[in-house]
């Protein structure tokens, strides 16, 4: 087997090697000098920083001011920064890096977009253990970030940007209709009905009360605020479909969209790939519901001109029992993390602490994990100088309201994305009159079942 | 005599090398780069190599695990169903409007050139545009199509792409409407090749221009039209773009296709050895479908 595997490196190797050559990016690997395990100063470590965003964003973000800092404290580490994709582009930036690892190319720090992506690398051995490196330095990291949490009883990432979900609604529509600015307990019914008055017109000028865009975590929206870590699996690793707030969910929004058109109709929504963005700042819906960083979206008046405040509002609550203001917090769990098979560990851990801390701080463009972070200057800083489209009391009771639940998903079952993907297709069918809500559910189940069990083979 | 023969031995040997040298780039990249893949593929499809950044020692030979996976899996059905659909919905009409078309502005009609690139266009527009604009139109709630049918009284309007009978069908259409142009090309070609002499025999013989077109145009231009048939069964099977743009496979699995299915177990869902599986099916698929047709064409290709 051992030569099989080299048979495929090598192949891998020599595609890898042609398709760099070809694309006109020559990639050196030649000079990065032997790794100083022992941490001696003299010599100098180069790390290689790869980023899943374009320079513009990174000059946006501060991080080339950031490392020549960091260079100058830290004499005897260099980093290269150096963007993989164009744009920002996650899933690219996923298949490079994939690529790069599997041709033993040097990368030092690496980023997820996904727990399951996450997890995925940590079972493949790709991610190296923080635990060791924190307690060298003499730091928790659960004291110092928010949503950092344990894989299999080690941390593996530290977020770059965590999100709480809210309400974003737009003000002039509510002062219109005569409605106070929600409660802080309000539930999904109160939403439901905020979004029956909030409907107007008919055709092409109708304006929607709700817009839950087509991702599944709307598709049964009670399971942020209800369940608990991972809606998909109980704690056993058991398939969790059989918990109320998904048929009800469902059902919740199908009757939004059909009995009540108050809900942008999913056939609308993907069909035309509406843009949650582009529909809440043209006028053409009054709330949506969205994370946090949507918020920074808000000043950018060239991109979306509109003229009219945006208010906030808790994300509801699925039933009575359950505490006011709890929501998943996006972000948690995966971010950045150290190549085990880097040569700098030491080196990548101090730029990875720093770099999730500092210098974030520096560019004040992120809602950072870091807890010892300014969250006045976080906040001035997302919204831009200009506070008039905001109403800002608002947002801060939302986001820094002291009784907050994070919901943070720490665990991933079997196939989890598989399941995903599965539980997707068939809501859809549903939402456009294809199926029942008793079969939609059945075949969640079934399918479901099928990949966990191809999954544990 | 001797010593002649002996010297264009040598020449043609000379001649042969550098015939190899000419072509020895290309051919170098042309194994690198499309048939070394093709064998990796088929040996990637019977390991456990799932994604793409694991450990390459960890990988091991697993057999027809894949394929005995991927036989019990209703999803593959589903879109290799669509697959061949597509091919109903789209070859036959395509062909007899490119036809029809193609003899319309070859013989009866002003401007040649001006419609030759109007039909073209589309086939030379970006994927992403035409999409953007077929989405437009087939608006389910108060699209100009929809709002068109409900004029002329008809209620129930199909909700187009994101109707679960319907999606494959509009897809189909916009498929038709792209590549019109780059059949009628072809077939306007292939038309210029019937010798002239054949229609005015015929005419002399009294024939009118359906016994022309039936008896003369059509036969002369099998060959061609073969070459379109298989050329567009290929690309059918190979249909990504537009669903990727348009319909990421959806309504639920309602314009799921081999390749997009494919592209998402191994790049979405990191199962690369499964993905690798697909296409060496997909490869058997067209394989045998366009030997098939390989092996009928005697029977009515003109040669």
């Amino acid at each position: 087997m051992k030569r099989f595997a080299r048979l495929l490196s090598t192949a891998l190797t020599a595609i890898f090697l042609m398709s760099a050559a070809l694309s006109g990016c020559s990639a050196k690997t030649g000079d990065t000098p032997a790794a100083p395990s022992t941490g001696t100063p003299a010599k100098t470590v180069t790390l290689k920083f790869y980023t899943p965003t374009d320079e513009v964003t990174n000059k946006q973000l501060k991080w080339p001011e950031f490392i020549d800092e960091f260079e100058k404290k830290n004499p005897g580490i260099k980093v290269e920064m150096a963007p993989l994709v164009a744009n920002v582009n996650n899933d690219e930036y996923k298949k490079k890096v994939d690529l790069m690892i599997a041709a033993g190319e040097q990368i030092d720090l690496v980023k997820s977009s996904a727990l399951y992506e996450l997890t995925e690398w940590i079972d493949n051995g790709v991610i190296e253990p923080l635990d060791d490196y924190a307690k060298n330095a003499g730091i928790n990291l659960s004291d110092e970030y928010k949503g950092v949490t344990p894989y299999n009883g080690k941390i593996y990432a530290i977020p770059e940007e965590i999100t709480p979900w809210l309400v974003f609604i737009n003000k002039d529509m509510l002062d219109a209709a005569g409605l106070p600015i929600p409660s802080r307990d309000w539930t999904w019914d109160d939403y439901r009905e905020y979004a029956k008055k909030l409907t107007k017109g008919e055709g092409a000028n109708k304006v929607y009360g709700s817009f839950m865009n087509d991702w599944s975590n709307f598709f049964a929206v009670g399971t942020q605020s209800e369940i608990m870590d991972d809606p998909f699996f109980t704690e056993d690793n058991k398939l969790n479909f059989e918990h109320p707030a998904f048929r009800d969910g469902l059902q919740f929004r199908y009757d939004m969209e059909n009995v009540d058109k108050s809900q942008v109709p999913y056939v609308d929504m993907s069909s035309q790939k509406l843009l949650y963005r582009n529909q809440f700042f043209s006028g053409k819906v009054a709330m949506v519901c969205m994370g946090a960083w949507m918020v920074s979206d808000i000043q950018l008046i060239d991109k979306y001109p509109h003229t009219f405040k945006t208010t906030f509002a808790t994300y509801p609550r699925w039933s009575n029992d359950s505490k006011p203001n709890t929501s998943q917090l996006d972000g948690a769990g995966f971010g950045w993390s150290i190549n085990a098979k880097s040569a700098n560990k030491e080196a990548a851990y101090k730029f990875l602490t720093a770099l999730t801390s500092e210098g974030l701080e520096m560019g004040h463009k992120k809602w950072t994990p870091w807890k010892k972070a300014n969250s006045d200057e976080v906040i001035k800083g997302i919204i831009g100088p200009d506070e008039s489209l905001y109403d800002l009391e608002a947002l801060k009771n939302v986001i820094f309201d002291p009784q907050r639940v994070d919901n943070v998903v720490t665990r991933s079952g079997p196939g989890e994305s598989e399941i995903i993907d599965a539980f997707t297709s068939e809501a859809e069918k549903y939402f456009v009159g294809g199926q029942s809500l008793d079969s939609t559910m059945k075949n969640t189940i079934d399918k479901a079942n099928a990949i966990v069990e191809k999954a544990k083979k | 005599m001797e010593l002649t023969t002996r010297k264009t031995k040598s020449l043609r040997k000379n001649e042969i090398f550098a015939g190899y040298m000419f072509i020895l780039p290309c051919l170098f990249f042309l194994l690198f780069m499309a048939i070394l893949p093709v064998f990796l593929t088929v040996f990637i499809s019977l390991t456990n190599w799932g994604s793409v950044a694991t450990d390459l020692s960890k990988i091991s030979f697993v057999g027809f695990e894949n394929y005995k996976d991927l036989f019990k899996d209703a999803t593959f059905y589903t879109a290799l169903k669509n697959n061949i659909l597509l091919l109903f919905y789209t070859i036959p009409i395509q062909l007899i409007l490119s036809f029809i078309l193609a003899v319309l502005i070859n013989k009866y009609c002003y401007f040649k050139n001006f419609f030759k690139s109007i039909y073209f266009l589309p086939y030379i527009s970006s994927t992403v545009a035409v999409a953007t604009i077929w989405m437009v139109v087939l608006q389910p709630s108060y699209g100009p199509v929809t709002e068109m049918l409900k004029a002329i009284g008809i209620e129930n309007t199909p909700k187009w792409l994101s109707d679960l009978h319907w999606a494959l069908p509009s897809l189909s259409g916009m498929v038709v409407w792209q590549n019109l142009g780059y059949d009628i090309i072809i077939i306007l070609a292939a038309l210029q090749t019937v010798p002239l002499e054949l229609y005015e025999s015929a005419e002399m013989d009294g024939a009118n221009w359906f016994v022309k077109i039936r008896k003369i145009t059509l036969p002369m231009i099998t060959p061609t039209i073969f070459f379109l048939i298989i050329y567009e069964t290929m690309e059918t099977f190979r249909i990504f773009d537009q669903i990727s743009v348009l319909t990421d496979g959806g309504p639920g699995d309602a314009t799921q296709v081999l390749v997009y299915y494919l592209y998402k177990q191994a790049f979405r869902n990191s199962h690369i050895n499964y993905g690798a599986a697909i296409t060496v099916v997909l490869f058997i698929i067209v394989f045998v479908i366009t030997l098939v047709q390989w092996i009928g064409r005697k029977k009515w290709v003109h040669e």
